[in-house]
Protein backbone atom coordinates (compact mmCIF):
# COMPACT_ATOMS: atom_id res chain seq x y z
CA UNK A 1 0.00 0.00 0.00
CA UNK A 2 2.53 2.58 1.17
CA UNK A 3 6.20 2.02 0.69
CA UNK A 4 9.19 4.16 1.51
CA UNK A 5 12.40 2.97 -0.09
CA UNK A 6 15.72 4.17 1.22
CA UNK A 7 14.58 7.70 2.01
CA UNK A 8 17.18 10.32 2.82
CA UNK A 9 16.22 13.79 3.93
CA UNK A 10 18.20 16.64 5.39
CA UNK A 11 17.39 20.23 6.27
CA UNK A 12 20.44 22.36 5.63
CA UNK A 13 23.30 20.52 7.25
CA UNK A 14 21.01 18.54 9.53
CA UNK A 15 20.53 14.98 8.37
CA UNK A 16 17.08 13.84 9.52
CA UNK A 17 16.27 10.65 7.64
CA UNK A 18 19.11 8.23 6.89
CA UNK A 19 17.82 5.61 4.54
CA UNK A 20 14.38 4.81 5.88
CA UNK A 21 12.62 1.72 4.56
CA UNK A 22 9.02 1.10 5.39
CA UNK A 23 6.16 -0.93 4.05
CA UNK A 24 2.61 -0.40 5.25
CA UNK A 25 0.21 -3.13 4.16
CA UNK A 26 -3.35 -2.33 3.16
CA UNK A 27 -5.77 -2.54 6.06
CA UNK A 28 -3.27 -2.64 8.86
CA UNK A 29 -2.69 -0.30 11.74
CA UNK A 30 0.85 0.79 11.66
CA UNK A 31 2.48 2.65 14.51
CA UNK A 32 5.63 4.73 14.35
CA UNK A 33 7.54 5.08 17.58
CA UNK A 34 10.61 7.11 18.31
CA UNK A 35 12.08 9.82 20.46
CA UNK A 36 11.30 13.46 20.07
CA UNK A 37 13.04 15.02 17.10
CA UNK A 38 14.03 11.76 15.43
CA UNK A 39 12.11 12.59 12.27
CA UNK A 40 8.76 10.85 12.69
CA UNK A 41 6.73 13.79 11.48
CA UNK A 42 9.16 14.33 8.63
CA UNK A 43 8.72 10.70 7.63
CA UNK A 44 4.94 10.97 7.71
CA UNK A 45 5.07 14.04 5.50
CA UNK A 46 6.98 12.08 2.90
CA UNK A 47 4.14 9.60 2.65
CA UNK A 48 1.71 12.29 1.61
CA UNK A 49 4.05 14.38 -0.50
CA UNK A 50 4.36 17.40 1.77
CA UNK A 51 8.09 16.83 1.72
CA UNK A 52 10.18 15.42 -1.09
CA UNK A 53 13.06 13.07 -0.28
CA UNK A 54 16.62 14.06 -1.17
CA UNK A 55 17.15 10.46 -2.19
CA UNK A 56 14.94 7.38 -2.28
CA UNK A 57 11.48 6.62 -3.62
CA UNK A 58 7.93 6.68 -2.31
CA UNK A 59 5.35 4.23 -3.60
CA UNK A 60 1.60 4.27 -3.12
CA UNK A 61 -0.28 1.23 -4.36
CA UNK A 62 2.85 0.23 -6.23
CA UNK A 63 3.00 3.53 -8.13
CA UNK A 64 6.07 5.63 -7.81
CA UNK A 65 4.75 8.96 -6.57
CA UNK A 66 8.11 10.53 -5.71
CA UNK A 67 8.14 12.89 -8.66
CA UNK A 68 4.43 13.56 -8.80
CA UNK A 69 3.41 17.10 -9.60
CA UNK A 70 1.21 18.99 -7.18
CA UNK A 71 -1.82 18.37 -9.35
CA UNK A 72 -1.20 14.63 -9.33
CA UNK A 73 -0.80 14.69 -5.57
CA UNK A 74 -4.08 16.56 -5.13
CA UNK A 75 -5.87 13.66 -6.82
CA UNK A 76 -4.21 10.99 -4.70
CA UNK A 77 -4.76 12.86 -1.47
CA UNK A 78 -8.53 12.64 -1.70
CA UNK A 79 -8.07 9.11 -0.37
CA UNK A 80 -6.03 10.30 2.59
CA UNK A 81 -6.85 11.92 5.86
CA UNK A 82 -4.19 13.40 8.03
CA UNK A 83 -4.20 14.96 11.44
CA UNK A 84 -1.28 17.19 12.30
CA UNK A 85 0.78 17.26 15.43
CA UNK A 86 -0.30 20.83 16.18
CA UNK A 87 -3.79 20.23 14.76
CA UNK A 88 -3.41 22.86 12.01
CA UNK A 89 -7.03 23.94 12.32
CA UNK A 90 -7.95 26.84 10.07
CA UNK A 91 -7.98 29.71 12.50
CA UNK A 92 -10.47 31.77 10.50
CA UNK A 93 -13.21 29.13 10.84
CA UNK A 94 -14.99 27.72 13.86
CA UNK A 95 -14.78 24.07 14.82
CA UNK A 96 -17.87 23.12 12.85
CA UNK A 97 -16.64 24.76 9.65
CA UNK A 98 -13.23 23.19 10.08
CA UNK A 99 -14.66 19.71 10.16
CA UNK A 100 -17.14 20.51 7.40
CA UNK A 101 -14.43 21.97 5.18
CA UNK A 102 -13.23 18.79 3.45
CA UNK A 103 -16.83 17.65 3.00
CA UNK A 104 -17.80 20.91 1.38
CA UNK A 105 -14.80 20.88 -0.90
CA UNK A 106 -15.02 17.33 -2.11
CA UNK A 107 -18.64 16.25 -2.02
CA UNK A 108 -21.96 17.66 -3.05
CA UNK A 109 -23.57 16.95 0.30
CA UNK A 110 -26.53 18.97 1.43
CA UNK A 111 -26.27 21.15 4.50
CA UNK A 112 -28.34 18.53 6.35
CA UNK A 113 -25.93 15.71 5.48
CA UNK A 114 -22.95 17.83 6.41
CA UNK A 115 -24.49 18.67 9.73
CA UNK A 116 -25.08 15.02 10.47
CA UNK A 117 -21.59 13.98 9.50
CA UNK A 118 -19.87 16.80 11.38
CA UNK A 119 -22.01 16.13 14.43
CA UNK A 120 -21.06 12.47 14.29
CA UNK A 121 -17.34 13.16 13.94
CA UNK A 122 -17.32 15.69 16.75
CA UNK A 123 -19.24 13.31 18.95
CA UNK A 124 -16.63 10.62 18.35
CA UNK A 125 -13.91 12.83 19.76
CA UNK A 126 -16.04 14.24 22.57
CA UNK A 127 -16.39 17.74 21.19
CA UNK A 128 -20.16 17.97 20.81
CA UNK A 129 -21.40 21.34 21.90
CA UNK A 130 -18.19 23.13 20.91
CA UNK A 131 -19.12 23.65 17.27
CA UNK A 132 -19.24 27.41 17.47
CA UNK A 133 -15.88 27.92 19.15
CA UNK A 134 -12.97 29.30 17.20
CA UNK A 135 -9.66 27.38 17.30
CA UNK A 136 -8.08 30.11 19.42
CA UNK A 137 -10.71 29.43 22.08
CA UNK A 138 -9.82 25.74 22.38
CA UNK A 139 -7.33 24.04 24.63
CA UNK A 140 -4.43 22.18 23.03
CA UNK A 141 -6.10 18.83 23.51
CA UNK A 142 -9.42 20.04 22.14
CA UNK A 143 -7.67 21.42 19.09
CA UNK A 144 -5.97 18.12 18.51
CA UNK A 145 -9.27 16.29 18.74
CA UNK A 146 -10.93 18.72 16.36
CA UNK A 147 -8.08 18.14 13.93
CA UNK A 148 -8.60 14.44 14.34
CA UNK A 149 -12.31 14.82 13.62
CA UNK A 150 -11.53 16.82 10.50
CA UNK A 151 -9.15 14.14 9.23
CA UNK A 152 -11.82 11.43 9.40
CA UNK A 153 -14.69 13.58 8.11
CA UNK A 154 -14.50 12.25 4.56
CA UNK A 155 -14.11 8.58 5.52
CA UNK A 156 -10.68 8.31 3.91
CA UNK A 157 -9.11 4.97 3.05
CA UNK A 158 -5.78 5.89 4.55
CA UNK A 159 -5.39 7.78 7.79
CA UNK A 160 -2.21 9.41 8.97
CA UNK A 161 -2.22 10.57 12.57
CA UNK A 162 0.63 12.57 14.00
CA UNK A 163 0.49 12.09 17.75
CA UNK A 164 -3.30 12.14 18.04
CA UNK A 165 -3.29 11.50 21.77
CA UNK A 166 -0.31 13.48 23.05
CA UNK A 167 -1.43 15.81 25.77
CA UNK A 168 -4.83 14.20 26.27
CA UNK A 169 -6.00 12.81 29.54
CA UNK A 170 -6.07 8.99 29.87
CA UNK A 171 -9.83 8.74 29.36
CA UNK A 172 -9.72 10.84 26.24
CA UNK A 173 -6.68 8.94 24.98
CA UNK A 174 -8.54 5.72 25.39
CA UNK A 175 -11.52 7.13 23.54
CA UNK A 176 -9.41 8.21 20.58
CA UNK A 177 -7.72 4.81 20.51
CA UNK A 178 -11.14 3.23 20.39
CA UNK A 179 -12.16 5.48 17.54
CA UNK A 180 -9.08 4.43 15.60
CA UNK A 181 -9.85 0.78 16.26
CA UNK A 182 -13.50 1.20 15.29
CA UNK A 183 -12.58 2.95 12.08
CA UNK A 184 -10.44 0.01 11.11
CA UNK A 185 -12.88 -2.64 12.10
CA UNK A 186 -15.79 -1.18 10.21
CA UNK A 187 -14.04 -0.29 6.99
CA UNK A 188 -11.00 -1.34 5.13
CA UNK A 189 -8.95 1.50 6.50
CA UNK A 190 -5.20 1.72 6.69
CA UNK A 191 -3.83 3.69 9.61
CA UNK A 192 -0.40 5.09 10.23
CA UNK A 193 -0.10 6.59 13.67
CA UNK A 194 2.79 8.32 15.36
CA UNK A 195 2.70 8.10 19.09
CA UNK A 196 4.83 8.41 22.18
CA UNK A 197 2.29 6.66 24.28
CA UNK A 198 3.18 2.99 24.64
CA UNK A 199 -0.24 2.07 25.99
CA UNK A 200 -1.88 3.61 22.93
CA UNK A 201 0.62 1.92 20.68
CA UNK A 202 -0.17 -1.51 22.06
CA UNK A 203 -3.86 -0.72 21.93
CA UNK A 204 -4.03 0.10 18.26
CA UNK A 205 -1.02 -1.39 16.50
CA UNK A 206 -0.85 -4.40 14.25
CA UNK A 207 2.75 -3.61 13.58
CA UNK A 208 5.16 -0.98 14.80
CA UNK A 209 8.42 0.51 13.75
CA UNK A 210 10.91 2.37 15.85
CA UNK A 211 12.76 5.32 14.39
CA UNK A 212 16.09 6.19 15.90
CA UNK A 213 18.59 8.68 14.55
CA UNK A 214 16.94 8.73 11.18
CA UNK A 215 16.85 5.00 10.74
CA UNK A 216 14.34 2.28 11.41
CA UNK A 217 15.86 0.16 14.16
CA UNK A 218 12.92 -2.15 14.69
CA UNK A 219 9.96 -3.47 12.73
CA UNK A 220 7.55 -6.03 14.06
CA UNK A 221 4.33 -6.87 15.78
CA UNK A 222 3.45 -5.91 19.32
CA UNK A 223 4.66 -9.30 20.50
CA UNK A 224 7.96 -8.88 18.72
CA UNK A 225 8.66 -5.61 20.42
CA UNK A 226 8.12 -7.09 23.85
CA UNK A 227 10.64 -9.81 23.07
CA UNK A 228 13.12 -7.46 21.47
CA UNK A 229 16.58 -7.28 22.97
CA UNK A 230 17.59 -4.08 21.22
CA UNK A 231 18.68 -1.71 23.98
CA UNK A 232 17.01 1.38 22.54
CA UNK A 233 13.71 -0.43 22.39
CA UNK A 234 14.05 -1.81 25.88
CA UNK A 235 14.65 1.61 27.28
CA UNK A 236 11.82 3.08 25.22
CA UNK A 237 9.53 0.43 26.64
CA UNK A 238 10.64 1.42 30.06
CA UNK A 239 9.65 4.93 29.17
CA UNK A 240 13.06 6.32 28.59
CA UNK A 241 14.44 7.57 25.32
CA UNK A 242 17.90 6.26 24.85
CA UNK A 243 20.18 9.24 24.72
CA UNK A 244 23.19 7.74 26.50
CA UNK A 245 24.79 6.32 23.43
CA UNK A 246 24.88 9.60 21.60
CA UNK A 247 26.59 11.42 24.41
CA UNK B 1 36.14 40.44 -1.26
CA UNK B 2 33.77 39.73 1.54
CA UNK B 3 31.68 42.68 0.51
CA UNK B 4 31.63 41.53 -3.11
CA UNK B 5 30.66 38.05 -2.00
CA UNK B 6 27.74 39.42 -0.11
CA UNK B 7 26.74 41.69 -2.92
CA UNK B 8 26.88 38.74 -5.29
CA UNK B 9 24.76 36.61 -3.00
CA UNK B 10 22.27 39.39 -2.63
CA UNK B 11 21.96 39.77 -6.40
CA UNK B 12 21.52 36.03 -6.82
CA UNK B 13 18.89 36.00 -4.11
CA UNK B 14 16.98 38.87 -5.72
CA UNK B 15 17.10 37.25 -9.14
CA UNK B 16 15.97 33.90 -7.73
CA UNK B 17 13.10 35.55 -5.88
CA UNK B 18 12.05 37.44 -8.97
CA UNK B 19 11.96 34.18 -10.89
CA UNK B 20 9.92 32.41 -8.21
CA UNK B 21 7.58 35.35 -8.03
CA UNK B 22 7.01 35.35 -11.77
CA UNK B 23 6.29 31.62 -11.75
CA UNK B 24 3.87 31.97 -8.86
CA UNK B 25 2.09 34.82 -10.65
CA UNK B 26 1.62 32.54 -13.63
CA UNK B 27 0.29 29.72 -11.45
CA UNK B 28 -2.09 32.09 -9.68
CA UNK B 29 -3.40 33.55 -12.93
CA UNK B 30 -4.15 30.09 -14.21
CA UNK B 31 -5.82 29.15 -10.93
CA UNK B 32 -8.30 32.01 -11.32
CA UNK B 33 -10.11 30.05 -13.99
CA UNK B 34 -10.27 26.77 -12.10
CA UNK B 35 -13.32 25.43 -10.38
CA UNK B 36 -14.77 25.54 -7.79
CA UNK B 37 -15.07 29.29 -7.67
CA UNK B 38 -15.31 30.53 -4.13
CA UNK B 39 -17.70 33.48 -4.25
CA UNK B 40 -18.13 33.79 -0.49
CA UNK B 41 -14.44 34.06 0.10
CA UNK B 42 -14.11 36.60 -2.70
CA UNK B 43 -16.65 38.88 -1.08
CA UNK B 44 -14.95 38.56 2.26
CA UNK B 45 -11.68 39.68 0.73
CA UNK B 46 -13.29 42.44 -1.32
CA UNK B 47 -14.77 43.81 1.81
CA UNK B 48 -11.57 43.50 3.76
CA UNK B 49 -9.41 45.16 1.14
CA UNK B 50 -11.95 47.81 0.27
CA UNK B 51 -13.16 48.72 3.72
CA UNK B 52 -9.80 48.44 5.41
CA UNK B 53 -8.10 50.67 2.89
CA UNK B 54 -10.80 53.24 2.26
CA UNK B 55 -9.98 55.66 5.12
CA UNK B 56 -6.23 55.81 4.50
CA UNK B 57 -6.69 56.15 0.77
CA UNK B 58 -9.24 58.93 1.15
CA UNK B 59 -7.17 60.90 3.60
CA UNK B 60 -4.13 60.50 1.38
CA UNK B 61 -6.08 61.66 -1.66
CA UNK B 62 -7.64 64.62 0.08
CA UNK B 63 -4.36 66.00 1.34
CA UNK B 64 -2.52 65.24 -1.87
CA UNK B 65 -5.11 67.14 -3.84
CA UNK B 66 -4.85 70.05 -1.43
CA UNK B 67 -1.09 70.15 -1.41
CA UNK B 68 -0.77 70.10 -5.20
CA UNK B 69 -3.31 72.88 -5.41
CA UNK B 70 -1.45 74.82 -2.75
CA UNK B 71 1.98 74.48 -4.32
CA UNK B 72 0.92 75.10 -7.89
CA UNK B 73 -1.24 77.99 -6.84
CA UNK B 74 1.68 79.76 -5.25
CA UNK B 75 3.79 79.09 -8.34
CA UNK B 76 1.22 79.83 -11.01
CA UNK B 77 0.04 82.99 -9.33
CA UNK B 78 3.45 84.53 -10.06
CA UNK B 79 2.55 84.66 -13.74
CA UNK B 80 -1.17 85.10 -13.39
CA UNK B 81 -1.91 81.50 -14.34
CA UNK B 82 -3.81 80.44 -11.23
CA UNK B 83 -6.74 79.46 -13.40
CA UNK B 84 -4.66 76.52 -14.60
CA UNK B 85 -4.36 74.95 -11.16
CA UNK B 86 -7.43 72.80 -11.82
CA UNK B 87 -5.84 71.36 -14.92
CA UNK B 88 -2.69 70.42 -13.10
CA UNK B 89 -4.44 68.91 -10.12
CA UNK B 90 -6.74 66.86 -12.36
CA UNK B 91 -4.03 65.52 -14.63
CA UNK B 92 -1.42 64.80 -12.01
CA UNK B 93 -3.85 63.15 -9.63
CA UNK B 94 -5.62 60.90 -12.09
CA UNK B 95 -2.55 59.89 -14.07
CA UNK B 96 0.00 59.52 -11.37
CA UNK B 97 -0.50 60.52 -7.80
CA UNK B 98 -3.76 58.84 -6.91
CA UNK B 99 -2.76 55.38 -8.19
CA UNK B 100 0.78 55.50 -6.86
CA UNK B 101 0.03 56.94 -3.45
CA UNK B 102 -3.04 54.79 -2.98
CA UNK B 103 -0.94 51.82 -4.12
CA UNK B 104 1.74 52.58 -1.57
CA UNK B 105 -0.75 53.09 1.24
CA UNK B 106 -2.61 49.89 0.41
CA UNK B 107 0.70 48.06 0.10
CA UNK B 108 1.46 49.05 3.66
CA UNK B 109 -1.88 47.84 4.90
CA UNK B 110 -2.88 44.95 2.74
CA UNK B 111 0.32 43.33 1.49
CA UNK B 112 1.51 43.13 5.08
CA UNK B 113 -1.72 41.76 6.46
CA UNK B 114 -1.98 39.15 3.71
CA UNK B 115 1.64 38.14 4.26
CA UNK B 116 1.12 37.87 8.00
CA UNK B 117 -2.05 35.88 7.58
CA UNK B 118 -0.72 33.38 5.04
CA UNK B 119 2.66 33.30 6.78
CA UNK B 120 0.96 32.30 10.01
CA UNK B 121 -0.99 29.64 8.17
CA UNK B 122 2.27 28.40 6.70
CA UNK B 123 4.15 28.08 9.98
CA UNK B 124 1.19 26.52 11.79
CA UNK B 125 0.85 23.92 9.01
CA UNK B 126 -2.57 25.17 7.91
CA UNK B 127 -1.25 25.44 4.38
CA UNK B 128 -0.03 21.85 4.62
CA UNK B 129 -3.46 20.88 5.89
CA UNK B 130 -5.03 22.43 2.80
CA UNK B 131 -2.63 20.52 0.58
CA UNK B 132 -3.37 17.28 2.35
CA UNK B 133 -7.09 17.80 1.84
CA UNK B 134 -6.46 18.13 -1.84
CA UNK B 135 -7.22 21.84 -1.84
CA UNK B 136 -4.77 23.93 -3.78
CA UNK B 137 -3.62 26.78 -1.51
CA UNK B 138 -2.91 28.91 -4.57
CA UNK B 139 -6.49 28.55 -5.66
CA UNK B 140 -8.09 28.71 -2.25
CA UNK B 141 -5.99 31.44 -0.66
CA UNK B 142 -4.47 33.42 -3.51
CA UNK B 143 -7.28 33.74 -6.02
CA UNK B 144 -9.80 35.60 -3.83
CA UNK B 145 -7.09 37.93 -2.61
CA UNK B 146 -5.57 38.81 -5.95
CA UNK B 147 -8.97 39.24 -7.54
CA UNK B 148 -10.03 41.52 -4.73
CA UNK B 149 -6.84 43.53 -5.01
CA UNK B 150 -7.24 43.87 -8.76
CA UNK B 151 -10.88 44.89 -8.49
CA UNK B 152 -10.73 47.04 -5.39
CA UNK B 153 -7.74 49.22 -6.07
CA UNK B 154 -9.20 50.83 -9.22
CA UNK B 155 -12.37 51.53 -7.27
CA UNK B 156 -10.42 53.08 -4.44
CA UNK B 157 -8.42 55.13 -6.90
CA UNK B 158 -11.58 56.26 -8.67
CA UNK B 159 -12.88 57.60 -5.39
CA UNK B 160 -9.47 59.03 -4.59
CA UNK B 161 -9.48 60.94 -7.90
CA UNK B 162 -12.74 62.60 -6.99
CA UNK B 163 -11.78 63.31 -3.40
CA UNK B 164 -8.37 64.65 -4.39
CA UNK B 165 -9.84 66.98 -6.98
CA UNK B 166 -12.36 68.13 -4.44
CA UNK B 167 -9.49 68.73 -2.01
CA UNK B 168 -7.92 71.11 -4.49
CA UNK B 169 -11.28 72.73 -5.09
CA UNK B 170 -11.83 73.24 -1.39
CA UNK B 171 -8.47 74.86 -0.94
CA UNK B 172 -8.71 77.22 -3.91
CA UNK B 173 -12.29 78.24 -3.41
CA UNK B 174 -12.66 78.30 0.34
CA UNK B 175 -9.17 79.36 1.32
CA UNK B 176 -7.93 81.46 -1.57
CA UNK B 177 -11.33 82.63 -2.69
CA UNK B 178 -10.91 81.73 -6.36
CA UNK B 179 -13.82 81.22 -8.70
CA UNK B 180 -15.31 77.73 -8.23
CA UNK B 181 -16.42 77.31 -11.86
CA UNK B 182 -12.99 78.20 -13.13
CA UNK B 183 -11.33 75.38 -11.23
CA UNK B 184 -13.79 72.70 -12.25
CA UNK B 185 -13.88 73.89 -15.86
CA UNK B 186 -10.16 73.50 -16.11
CA UNK B 187 -10.34 70.05 -14.52
CA UNK B 188 -12.88 68.93 -17.12
CA UNK B 189 -11.13 70.65 -19.96
CA UNK B 190 -7.68 69.21 -19.41
CA UNK B 191 -8.29 65.86 -17.78
CA UNK B 192 -9.38 63.48 -20.50
CA UNK B 193 -10.66 59.94 -20.39
CA UNK B 194 -7.27 58.55 -21.24
CA UNK B 195 -5.73 60.13 -18.13
CA UNK B 196 -8.33 58.63 -15.87
CA UNK B 197 -8.30 55.23 -17.52
CA UNK B 198 -4.54 54.96 -17.52
CA UNK B 199 -4.59 55.73 -13.81
CA UNK B 200 -7.19 53.05 -13.18
CA UNK B 201 -5.26 50.51 -15.23
CA UNK B 202 -2.21 51.25 -13.14
CA UNK B 203 -4.31 50.83 -10.04
CA UNK B 204 -5.51 47.42 -11.19
CA UNK B 205 -1.94 46.30 -11.80
CA UNK B 206 -0.83 47.63 -8.44
CA UNK B 207 -3.73 45.89 -6.73
CA UNK B 208 -2.72 42.62 -8.30
CA UNK B 209 0.91 43.14 -7.32
CA UNK B 210 0.07 44.06 -3.73
CA UNK B 211 -2.07 40.98 -3.12
CA UNK B 212 0.32 38.76 -5.01
CA UNK B 213 3.37 39.93 -3.08
CA UNK B 214 1.52 39.39 0.19
CA UNK B 215 0.62 35.85 -0.85
CA UNK B 216 4.10 35.17 -2.18
CA UNK B 217 5.90 36.34 0.95
CA UNK B 218 3.37 34.58 3.14
CA UNK B 219 3.75 31.27 1.36
CA UNK B 220 7.54 31.43 1.61
CA UNK B 221 7.50 32.08 5.33
CA UNK B 222 9.79 29.89 7.36
CA UNK B 223 10.58 29.58 11.00
CA UNK B 224 7.87 30.61 13.41
CA UNK B 225 6.80 34.03 14.59
CA UNK B 226 10.05 35.67 13.56
CA UNK B 227 9.59 34.37 10.04
CA UNK B 228 6.10 35.83 9.93
CA UNK B 229 7.51 39.19 11.01
CA UNK B 230 10.12 39.09 8.27
CA UNK B 231 7.56 38.11 5.67
CA UNK B 232 5.35 40.99 6.73
CA UNK B 233 7.96 43.72 6.47
CA UNK B 234 9.50 42.11 3.42
CA UNK B 235 6.16 42.18 1.65
CA UNK B 236 5.71 45.92 2.19
CA UNK B 237 9.17 46.68 0.87
CA UNK B 238 8.78 44.42 -2.13
CA UNK B 239 5.28 45.62 -3.00
CA UNK B 240 6.27 49.29 -2.68
CA UNK B 241 9.34 48.87 -4.84
CA UNK B 242 7.42 46.95 -7.46
CA UNK B 243 4.76 49.65 -7.53
CA UNK B 244 7.33 52.40 -8.10
CA UNK B 245 9.16 50.40 -10.76
CA UNK B 246 6.02 49.28 -12.55
CA UNK B 247 4.65 52.79 -12.37
CA UNK B 248 7.48 54.00 -14.54
CA UNK B 249 7.04 51.31 -17.15
CA UNK B 250 3.28 51.58 -17.21
CA UNK B 251 3.50 55.34 -17.58
CA UNK B 252 5.89 54.89 -20.46
CA UNK B 253 3.62 52.31 -22.04
CA UNK B 254 0.44 54.38 -21.74
CA UNK B 255 2.06 57.74 -22.35
N1 LIG C 1 10.83 22.34 7.92
C1 LIG C 1 11.94 22.03 8.61
N2 LIG C 1 13.04 22.78 8.49
C2 LIG C 1 14.16 22.49 9.15
N3 LIG C 1 14.28 21.47 10.00
C3 LIG C 1 13.23 20.67 10.19
C4 LIG C 1 11.99 20.91 9.50
N4 LIG C 1 11.11 19.96 9.87
C5 LIG C 1 11.76 19.18 10.74
N5 LIG C 1 13.02 19.60 10.94
C6 LIG C 1 14.02 18.96 11.80
O1 LIG C 1 13.91 17.59 11.62
C7 LIG C 1 14.04 16.91 12.85
C8 LIG C 1 12.92 15.93 13.00
O2 LIG C 1 11.71 16.63 13.14
P1 LIG C 1 10.33 15.89 13.34
O3 LIG C 1 9.32 16.96 13.40
O4 LIG C 1 10.17 14.87 12.31
O5 LIG C 1 10.52 15.22 14.75
P2 LIG C 1 9.51 14.20 15.43
O6 LIG C 1 10.16 12.86 15.41
O7 LIG C 1 8.20 14.32 14.86
O8 LIG C 1 9.55 14.73 16.92
P3 LIG C 1 8.32 14.96 17.93
O9 LIG C 1 8.02 13.65 18.54
O10 LIG C 1 8.84 15.93 18.92
O11 LIG C 1 7.21 15.50 17.11
C9 LIG C 1 14.07 17.96 13.93
O12 LIG C 1 15.36 18.01 14.46
C10 LIG C 1 13.75 19.25 13.25
O13 LIG C 1 14.61 20.24 13.72
MG1 LIG D 1 6.46 15.18 15.30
Amino acid sequence: MIELKNIYKSFGSKQVLNGVNLHVVKGESFVILGGSGTGKSVMLKHIIGLLKPDKGRVFIDGRDVTDFTRQEWFKIRRRFGMSFQEAALFDFMNVYENVAFPIRRHTRSTEEEIKKRVGYCLDLVGLSGNEKLMPSELSGGMRRRAGFARSIALNPEVLLFDEPTTGLDPVMTDQIDNVINDLRRGLDVTCVTITHDMISAFDIADRMVMLYEGEIVFTGTTDDILKSRVPIIRSFLKGRICEEKTQ
Amino acid sequence: MNFLDRLGNWVLEVVAQAGDFAILCGTALKAIFKRPFDIRNLFKQLERIGVDSMPVVLITALFTGMVIALQTYSGFKRFQAQSMVGALVGVSLTRELAPVLAGLMVAGRIASSIAAEIGTMRVTEQVDALEVMGVDPVQYLFVPRILSGTIMLPLLVGVADVVGIYGGFFLLVNVFGENPDMYLNKVYQYTNVHDVVSGLVKAAVFGFVIAMVGCFKGLRTEGGAEGVGNATTGSVVMASLLILILDFFLSKLMF
